[in-house]
């Protein structure tokens, strides 16, 4: 076969340059959020959980590890106060574990985030993660309760928010 | 009337030196220990005909790892399931294909190469046509259930996703590949061609592997599918060196073959006496094949199925080839001195099928080679008749060693000569030169027109479908 080189080394570049091609993962940077109007007694400070989870990532390499991202918070008593935050219990969603973070003022939900999430490095669940949860946290903050619509095509992780944020406010007293 | 046979010496080396009569009057010593494969082992055959069928129901219940009924109702919840089945089936299967014609011992001496190779190409497309399924059904499930379209999801697997545009790449080789052989398009293309685009599916499966574990949502997380989904991929892969490569390389250079002569038997038929060492350790059955690569300039980077047409006689083997396309032409040019390399032996056409009993020995043209090697391999005491047919008298090869042999062991030899137009090898004919079938087992090796023929013939006469053993002669 005359052109056995030109195939082989045609090969070995096309392979170089494929496995050069680096995809970007889904940052997940999921910031807090919180209600828009509030009331000028609370002091909610909850810092922001802003810590990317970009992984560096070359072809052929193995799977990024697991990230968990954990921000500490306090957990408040039960008796409602002025300004709380509590954690809820951290639940597994099938895809992996989280927890959600409340802040109350009296009994209104000032601020709601995710205290930690862990999906195991699957590039499917960041990704609905990722698109999903600001929008479970928009609904919270409308409904002011933990009794949400749900995302469709998020179905369990809205259903493991729901549950921590349900604990959480438990905690609370609500 | 018959011309006489003018041999042409131009382009054949025909010195009678000391090697080439060497092989013709040494005679295999009677007593030495000669290595011969094993005979078939079915039950080995049929416990990993269940092994793979068993690895395919896992295979698809991976599907069902964190599926749950929700899961089937949620926004795109059905095309996702479906994307995942097909993914799963469609990857298994291709390894089994590959594993089919990898040449495993342990299949090959039961079921033959032949079949394999048969199989392999029938059923070969689907497990292509299954993974464009899974291509088809996971981007519409996920863009579902992400709102957006079908390209736009695309896109996103490919930039966001790890080793997507990898596994991509891998897609479009199969279908490539799957596409070069569908046999209209085959035809349209050289060899060389296809065998060069179908080599690239060995890539494109080890390309995809990196995909299935890191996005597949049945692995993370769950160690002990992916250790079945590593284990069978890293299996198949270490199988495919050992038996492909490793395997055949220490055995080259256990005997390190050479052409020593090629000598013209007939009209466009060559026999290419070969020699090594270690070669009471060669092991082959009478009416086996080989594959043969020659290392010489056009021939080295394809081998070519040929029979041995004799069983070897230490340090020699040989094989008789017709001339017939571009390959065997070059095949008939060796230099003596020339390297080969070979992978085997291959074949069920061997005495290990023989239920006992008479013994009838059918060859037509050039299938007398591996009927030659057959009738040496057969016990001295065996009852056997041999027919060999051909258009001309000098085209009937080593008939003079046939008759030597068929005397030896009492038997009968009916040389059938003349063209097809003029001879008719019909149930009379038949039924005269060899009597009554019904107990006998037959080995016929020829065109394919003449088997089948021959093959409706003998039913006919009564002979047992089991017992009807044939050569296929090109596949």
């Amino acid at each position: 076969m005359k052109r056995a080189h030109v195939v082989i080394a045609g090969t070995v570049v096309g392979l170089a340059g494929l496995l050069s091609f680096n995809s970007t993962a889904v940052n997940l940077s999921l910031g807090s959020l919180s209600a828009v109007t509030v009331p000028p007694r609370s002091t909610t400070t909850t810092a922001p959980a802003t810590t990317t989870t970009s992984v560096p990532h070359s072809g052929g390499s193995t799977p990024p590890p697991a990230t968990t991202r954990v921000v500490p918070t306090t957990t408040t008593s039960a008796a409602p106060s002025a300004a709380n935050s509590a954690t809820g219990t951290a639940t597994n969603y099938s895809y992996g574990i989280l927890a959600v973070k409340v802040t109350v003022s009296g009994t209104k939900i000032t601020n709601v985030s995710i205290a930690s999430i862990d999906d195991g490095g699957n590039p499917r669940s960041a990704y609905i993660d990722q698109a999903s949860i600001p929008l479970l946290e928009q609904q919270v903050l409308s409904a002011q309760s933990a009794s949400i619509q749900g995302v469709s095509g998020a179905s369990y992780t809205s259903a493991g928010f729901e549950q921590s944020l349900q604990s959480a406010l438990s905690k609370l007293g609500l | 009337m018959v011309t006489p046979y003018r041999p042409t010496m131009t382009n054949v080396t025909t010195r009678r030196n000391q090697e080439n009569t060497a092989f013709e009057t040494r005679r295999r010593p009677s007593r030495a220990p000669r290595r011969s494969p094993r005979a078939p082992r079915p039950q080995l055959a049929n416990a990993l005909a269940w092994i793979a069928g068993i690895g395919l129901v896992i295979s698809v219940g991976l599907a069902f790892v964190g599926q749950s009924i929700a899961s089937f109702g949620s926004t795109g919840g059905w095309f996702t399931f479906a994307g995942r089945v097909t993914g799963l089936s469609g990857t298994y299967l291709l390894i089994i294909m590959v594993l089919l014609v990898t040449r495993l011992p342990w299949l090959e001496e039961t079921v033959g190469q032949v079949r394999l190779v048969h199989w392999h190409r029938t059923v070969g497309g689907w497990p292509i046509a299954i993974v464009a399924l899974h291509v088809v059904f996971i981007t519409l499930g996920y863009a579902e259930a992400s709102h957006v379209g079908v390209f736009s999801e695309f896109w996103t697997f490919i930039m966001h996703y790890p080793d997507m545009l990898t596994a991509t790449v891998a897609f479009a080789l199969m279908v490539l590949a799957g596409v070069s052989s569908i046999p209209a398009v085959r035809r349209m293309m050289k060899y060389q061609t296809w065998w060069a685009v179908h080599l690239y599916l060995y890539l494109a499966l080890v390309l995809s592997f990196a995909h299935e574990i890191k996005t597949g949502v049945m692995f993370i997380g769950h160690p002990l599918t992916l250790d079945f989904w590593i284990a069978l991929s890293a299996g198949a892969l270490g199988v495919v060196l050992a038996i492909r490569f490793i395997r055949p390389l220490a055995r080259n250079l256990r005997h390190q073959l050479r052409v020593v002569n090629v000598r013209e038997e007939a009209p466009g038929v060559f026999s290419i006496i070969i020699k090594g060492r270690n070669m009471t350790q060669f092991e082959v059955a009478g009416g086996q094949f080989f594959q043969w690569r020659f290392m010489a300039r056009g021939l080295w980077w394809h081998s070519h199925p040929y029979s041995l047409s004799a069983l070897p006689r230490p340090p020699f083997i040989r094989v008789t080839v017709k001339r017939l396309g571009m390959q065997s032409l070059a095949a008939t040019r060796l230099k003596p001195g020339t390297r080969v390399l070979v992978e085997g032996p291959y074949g069920v056409f061997t005495r290990h099928a023989r239920r006992g009993g008479r013994v009838v020995l059918i060859g037509a043209g050039v299938g007398i080679s591996p009927i030659r090697a057959l009738l040496e391999d057969l016990p001295e005491r065996t009852d056997v008749t041999v027919i060999l047919r051909a258009s001309t008298i000098e085209d009937l090869v080593h008939r003079k060693e046939m008759t030597e042999m068929v005397g030896e062991r009492g038997g009968q030899l009916h040389e059938i000569v003349g063209s097809r137009k003029k001879v008719h090898l019909d149930g009379k004919t038949l039924r005269k030169l060899v009597g009554n079938v019904s107990t006998a087992d037959i080995y016929v090796c020829g065109p394919a027109g003449f088997s089948a023929n021959i093959t409706e013939t003998l039913l006919r006469l009564g002979a047992r479908h089991d017992r009807i053993h044939q050569e296929a002669f090109a596949f």
